[in-house]
């Protein structure tokens, strides 16, 4: 084991992780409890082997493969997986609609939930995270050019989607009246 | 240049400064000179600074138990950091030192246990493997038989945890277990023997629509992280139930 306060500053570091992977496991299985159970199994198995990682410059990316193992894990056993369509809702609903910036973010969301899940995984890591593509390569076990394709047919996707929910909401305004 | 010797993907890796110097300076050239570069270049900077304006706020779900209980993320905002991760630093020096001492003699002896300390130690199953289960029984019977030899005569007593989480439930579900009776019985013989039920396993269970009905008198209002998290803190000893197996 390494000197105790090298240790120290080690498991600060893991635990400050939470909310980053947070953000991370949510884009990728939109689901607010799923997402942190698999943060809590990646801390747990971060904090009780944290002595085999050897390079300290590593951690985020050591917490992220183990983040991917366990959410492969976690569609593993529960197949089947099932692609969202349009028609399920973001995991936000209520008031923040009346937010613009929320809405944005409901849309956006939605609009994630809908890419394929090797997709999300890609684009999460380099939009989340800031990823170099190598590391994001060496994370998730897949060739660099593997992470380029998908992550480009990502943005594409999005980009559609996110077009063609903007123009569904101008088409359908919602109707205020002024009341005097 | 021509729009067209510039692809989607080398204007993404552009975006993302993945590209080297050389492209990066041909690209921004392109973009000054070709509109039609510059605006697909600004569509995916667009959905870049999206993804993270839609997921910077997210933060874990926050859970109440019934119990007015301090979550170790809480204890970190209330009582500093710095105090928080000593604890965890101390409780996993110690509680880590049976899963080496294990590996260093090839096993984790439930007796060395009982009788180097006034134990205290937490078992971790995760996996729904009888294998698993039947050790870990064995496990906390040998520690609890020992422990009350040791400690005879003594006030002191040691403890003995049992923490399931995913598959591992399925050890303190009704009508599942293989070890049901056993485990009502310890809890009705022994006051230091305890079995806790992850809340988010059961949460997850109830997702499928699967009942989980744990055994009565197994607390079920807290995650296994966090439990382990707040056992790590006072000292307990960590054992997964794979360093058992090693036996």
């Amino acid at each position: 084991m390494k000197g105790s306060a090298s240790n120290k500053q080690l498991l600060r570091k893991i635990a400050d992780s939470r909310t980053r992977l947070y953000q991370v496991a949510l884009a990728w299985c939109s689901d607010e409890m799923v997402a942190d159970d698999l943060v809590q199994e990646t801390l747990a198995c971060g904090i009780v082997n944290a002595q085999q990682l050897r390079d300290e410059s590593c951690l985020f990316a050591w917490l992220y493969s183990i983040l991917h193992n366990n959410w492969v894990k976690y569609l593993r056993k529960n197949k089947p997986h099932l692609e969202l369509d349009d028609s399920q809702p973001a995991d936000i609903q209520g008031p923040m609609h009346d937010c613009q910036e929320l809405e944005i973010v409901c849309r956006v969301r939605k609009a994630v939930a809908s890419l394929s899940e090797d997709q999300r995984k890609v684009i999460a890591l380099v939009d989340l995270e800031e990823f170099s593509y190598q590391k994001v390569s060496d994370i998730l076990g897949i060739p660099i050019g593997t992470v380029m394709s998908r992550l480009y047919r990502a943005r594409k996707r999005l980009l559609s989607k996110l077009q063609h929910s903007q123009r569904s909401t101008m088409a359908n305004p919602v109707n205020v009246r002024l009341v005097k | 240049m021509k729009k067209t010797d510039i692809d989607d993907i080398t204007l993404n890796a552009f975006v993302d400064h993945q590209t080297d110097p050389h492209t990066a300076e041909k690209i921004i050239r392109a973009m000054e000179e070709d509109t039609e570069i510059r605006e697909r270049v600004y569509q995916f900077r667009r959905i870049r600074d999206l993804m993270k304006l839609s997921f910077k706020d997210a933060r874990p779900p926050v859970k109440i138990s019934s119990v007015q209980k301090i979550s170790f993320w809480n204890q970190i905002r209330l009582s500093g950091f710095a105090a928080a991760i000593l604890m965890i630093v101390v409780g996993i020096s110690s509680g880590m030192y049976g899963y080496y001492a294990g590996k260093q003699t090839g096993q984790v002896s439930a007796t060395m246990l009982a009788k180097r300390y006034q134990d205290r130690l937490i078992l971790h199953v995760s996996k729904s493997n009888p294998e698993h289960f039947s050790r870990v029984l064995a496990y906390v019977k040998t520690f609890l038989h020992e422990h009350e030899k040791y400690a005879e005569g003594k006030t002191s007593r040691g403890q003995i945890e049992v923490v399931a989480h995913a598959g591992g439930l399925d050890l303190m579900r009704k009508g599942v277990s293989p070890y049901e009776q056993e485990i009502i019985l310890l809890m009705k013989q022994y006051a230091n023997v305890h079995f806790v039920a992850c809340a988010n396993g059961i949460r997850t269970l109830l997702d499928k629509g699967i009942t989980p009905n744990i055994i009565d008198g197994i607390p079920t209002d807290e995650t296994a992280f966090d439990r382990i998290v707040s056992r790590l803190q006072t000292g307990w000893t960590y054992l997964k139930v794979d360093s058992i197996s090693e036996i």
